[in-house]
């Protein structure tokens, strides 16, 4: 940094008028717009980053002097699940208006719906078919029942869209699942203790409290095919306390609710707590703004999840982001559960960096944590170094663990992550699994 | 082999790296078209090679919260 020790000074004290300003207001501007605060206060962190030489506020006090959570008051606090279906219904509104039209006639989408069906009939009959065969193909099972579940999505998709011309509004919601969700929420909620999250955040949950909605499968739907997404069972709307669960009477799905509302209730507390802004404090004192890590904050949200459920007697069959889930598991057998935990709910990876390179080498935590946009973004020589999902973090890992001599045998054998070390070995050529 | 080493795990992450990038770059009138590849790209790997996909399903699930973002200008998370 350039400048005699007077502008230095200078700097600093704008820096720290900075930090303080936006401390205190930040509860006074609109969600939306505290980006732009974030973005400030990080140029004025670094700004006293440089100049603690001088003898000044350090890093970390400047960090615990920020809240990286969101401020509550500021957020869309939805008191009950009355409040939140009105949200829910403002949200189809805005998802109607920001829809792509479908330019076909009627005439179109109903012969289009026709076809369909016939293929729903041609498909389900070879499907019961193979299924009767001594030694049935899994692999083209497997096909045709994804083929068979996108067709009756094209299918609901194209009845909405009459429905929505003829002006017909169907509400779909079920009531046992309405029920069945309240049981859930209750119960999960419960396990989100004090002693979990730590006294203040717990506060802070319990001033606002996550609302569960069961909405309509064409809630759902019309949201994934906005996204071009598929089968989406939950959802959590940042800048409010709101999840949406989907109402759908399908038993693998109502097996997993536990699982399912605890991990969006984990993502709205990471909200709450600063999760969501991944940073750490590099050795020498530098503070590194990483932001949201998509992978490794689903990670860590399922492996929590399914911890709490299984902690508590509930066993749901198979985790969602087997190899993110693999990472974050083998991340927690090394640091340890409470900082790692820590870690996650408030964003403030410094101690878990601090351990896993303490005993995987110096730039483990780094190369798992550092993003870049693309592999082939000019802005980013040397993307190819840095993991950007689970599935790169487990090789990466895997090779330092191994390089490190830490013994996994016990830890793989988790009910959690076993399957996926199952299927790695298989692919590895052991075909009995054996490696 | 580890599969973040097979030529099919390299190829998919290109493709995804492509789809991506174009769709932060696209305006608004252009995420159809980018969001109908990225539906059929996923779909047939879910059909045809669902290790692939369990590799991928990550960045399935981020790009649906980048087109969400870029049509309706606001945050979701999906589950």
């Amino acid at each position: 940094m350039g400048g005699g020790p007077q502008q230095l000074e200078q700097g600093l004290e704008d820096a720290e008028q900075t930090v303080r300003l936006a401390t205190e207001h930040l509860s006074h501007i609109p969600q939306p717009l505290q980006p732009n605060i974030t973005g400030a206060v990080m140029a004025a962190l670094a700004t006293i980053q440089a100049t603690t030489a001088f003898g000044s506020t350090t890093v970390r006090d400047a960090l615990a002097q920020f809240p990286y959570g969101i401020a509550h008051d500021t957020m869309q606090v939805f008191a009950s699940e009355d409040e939140a279906r009105d949200h829910t219904e403002r949200e189809m509104r805005y998802i109607e208006s920001h829809r792509l039209p479908d330019r076909r006639s009627d005439e179109e989408l109903e012969a289009s719906a026709a076809g369909f069906e016939t293929s729903l009939v041609q498909d389900r009959r070879e499907l019961a078919r193979l299924e009767r065969m001594p030694t049935p193909d899994r692999g083209e099972i497997r096909r045709l029942d994804i083929s068979i579940q996108t067709t009756e999505l094209e299918l609901r998709r194209i009845h909405y869209e009459l429905e929505r011309r003829s002006g017909i509004d169907v509400p779909e919601v079920f009531d046992e699942d309405v029920q069945a969700a309240r049981q859930a929420g209750t119960t999960a909620l419960g396990w989100m203790s004090a002693s979990y999250l730590g006294a203040d955040l717990h506060a802070v949950v319990s001033s606002a409290p996550p609302i569960l909605t069961v909405e309509s499968e064409r809630f759902f739907d019309s949201l994934d095919a906005l996204e071009a997404h598929y089968g989406s069972t939950a959802r959590y709307f940042p800048g409010t306390n709101h999840i949406a669960v989907r109402s759908v009477q399908d038993d693998l799905v109502k097996d997993a609710l536990e699982a399912t509302v605890a991990h969006e209730m984990l993502h709205y507390i990471a909200y709450l707590g600063g999760g969501h802004h991944i940073r750490w404090t590099s050795d020498s004192g530098e503070l590194v703004e990483q932001g949201e890590i998509t992978w490794l904050h689903e990670g860590l949200t399922e492996l929590h999840a399914q911890q709490l459920t299984a902690a508590h007697g509930i066993h749901p069959d198979a985790s969602a982001y087997e190899h993110e889930v693999r990472t974050a598991f083998y991340m927690q057998r090394i640091v340890g559960e409470s900082v790692l935990r820590r870690a996650y709910l408030t964003g403030d990876f410094s101690e878990v960096r601090t351990r896993l390179n303490a005993r995987l080498g110096e730039g483990t935590f780094e190369t798992l944590a550092k993003q870049r946009a693309y592999v082939s973004d000019p802005r980013a020589p040397g993307a190819t170094s840095y993991v950007t999902r689970g599935s790169e973090a487990i090789s990466f890992l895997v090779g330092r663990m191994d390089e490190a001599g830490v013994d996994r045998s016990t830890w793989d054998q988790d009910p959690l992550i076993a399957d996926s070390v199952r299927a790695e070995r298989l692919i590895e050529g052991g075909a009995d699994g054996s490696g | 082999m580890d599969l973040v080493n097979t030529d099919e795990y390299k190829n998919a992450k290109a493709k995804i790296a492509s789809l991506a990038q174009a769709l932060d770059e696209a305006k608004k009138s252009d995420v159809a078209k980018l969001r109908d590849e990225k539906f059929e790209f996923f779909k047939k790997m879910k059909e045809t090679n669902p290790r692939l996909y369990s590799a991928f399903r990550i960045d399935d699930n981020e790009m649906s919260r980048k087109i969400h973002k870029k049509l309706t200008g606001k945050d979701v998370i999906i589950d």
